[in-house]
């Protein structure tokens, strides 16, 4: 540590003073130092004065009020612990591999299939609405669904594991896997349908 | 720390060690959340109320700390106590609010300051009027200095543990301090000597 500033007695030698833990050198100088003398008297009356203020006590009432507005505002919320599969340490790996699942997907199979655009009923969207053909896909969705597919094959492409890694983005070992397995039976189901369709669509 | 219990908390929990009642929340058992709650209130309202210097913000802060810490409870690995852990949320609850919000000051009669029974009821209303003085001054200060003024003064922690809370090393702590306290020399006038 540096107890001295300009000759004279710096913050952190003034602060151990102040609290009356010093080692004997700072000591030595305020001996013979009345500028350093009178700093850290004025140090120690700012302290004292700010050491005396109180703070109000609130009521009793105030406590009960204030246990039942927390208990209010956890109630509908879990602790992070029990669903380790939504927190962004898990979740950025997750995405991260599923946005290369897709790229590798996409990449070796082209322009993705044509979804079939919802149909809507007369009486869903009103007397003069035109029901759309399913058969027909929507050029301009499609156009989107590829801007959106070139831009996240871009994303993937520049992401770096060991990168992530040292940013703190990494999944520790097992992560996933225990992300996996904290899924429910029928997210696990979905997770399965939804690879084995991807895999069919690229046929592999 | 902990504030007299309330005729709710469920007794089989009043016993219980802190690292316990995190696990217990962990298991689902929400009611052990509330005796962590009211073991530590007094405290995070305190450590809020001295950022802020106003009751109503404090205790918004204060319910937020908690609310903060339940939904983080996973992350406490009992390294530090329950009650540091949770003061480095209020810490940074605090820094994040007092560096978007300016501090509102209270009136002088906002609240009874602890009383001595010694004092004549001048001496209180001038010791009250001492004490708001100077919690307006502690929150104008810039939110590094009073967060290491307010957390070595009021609540008593090492410069280690404040090193450790807001993420700076043992000498800057110390040097916010001195630059606190001569901050309020200056605000508080020559009337301190």
């Amino acid at each position: 540590m540096t107890f001295f500033d300009g000759g004279h007695l710096g913050p952190e030698a003034l602060i151990d003073l102040v609290e009356g833990c010093s080692s004997p050198a700072p000591l030595a100088h305020l001996e013979r130092c009345e500028s350093c003398r009178r700093a850290l008297a004025e140090l120690r009356a700012v302290y004292e004065r700010v050491s005396e203020a109180p703070a109000p006590e609130p009521s009793p009432l105030f406590w009960e009020h204030f246990s039942a507005r927390v208990h209010d505002a956890v109630a509908d919320v879990e602790p992070a612990a029990s669903r380790p599969w939504r927190s962004w340490r898990v979740m950025v790996p997750v995405a991260a591999v599923a946005g290369l699942l897709m790229a590798v997907i996409f990449g070796r199979g082209g322009a993705p299939a044509p979804t079939p655009a919802p149909v809507q009923s007369a009486s869903e969207r009103g007397a003069a609405q035109v029901t759309v053909d399913s058969n027909q896909p929507d050029a301009a969705r499609v156009a989107d669904d590829e801007i959106s597919l070139r831009l996240m094959e871009a994303l993937v492409a520049g992401l770096d594991h060991e990168a992530l890694e040292s940013a703190g983005l990494g999944a520790a070992d097992g992560v996933l896997d225990g992300a996996l397995v904290d899924l429910s039976s029928e997210e696990q189901v979905e997770l399965v349908r939804l690879l084995r369709d991807a895999l069919a669509g690229t046929g592999a | 720390m902990a504030g007299s219990a309330d005729p709710a908390t469920p007794s089989r929990f009043v016993d219980v060690a802190d690292a316990d009642l995190v696990t217990a929340c962990l298991a689902g058992e929400t009611a052990a959340f509330d005796v962590i709650v009211e073991r530590h209130r007094r405290a995070i309202y305190l450590l809020c109320y001295r950022f802020v210097g106003q009751h109503e913000d404090a205790s918004d802060l204060a319910q937020d700390v908690f609310l903060r810490a339940y939904k983080s409870l996973g992350g406490f690995r009992g390294q530090s106590s329950l009650g540091t852990w949770l003061y480095r949320i209020g810490v940074n609850v605090c820094l994040n609010r007092v560096s978007v919000k300016r501090p509102v000051h209270e009136a002088l009669d906002e609240h009874a300051v602890l009383e001595s029974a010694d004092q004549s009821p001048a001496e209180r209303v001038l010791e009250g009027e001492r004490a708001v003085r100077m919690r307006a001054f502690v929150s104008r200060l810039p939110a590094k200095q009073r967060a290491a003024l307010v957390l070595r003064i009021y609540q008593d922690m090492s410069h280690q543990d404040i090193a450790g809370a807001l993420g700076i090393s043992v000498g800057a702590v110390k040097a916010n301090v001195f630059h606190a306290l001569r901050n309020l020399k200056r605000m508080i006038g020559d009337d301190v000597l």
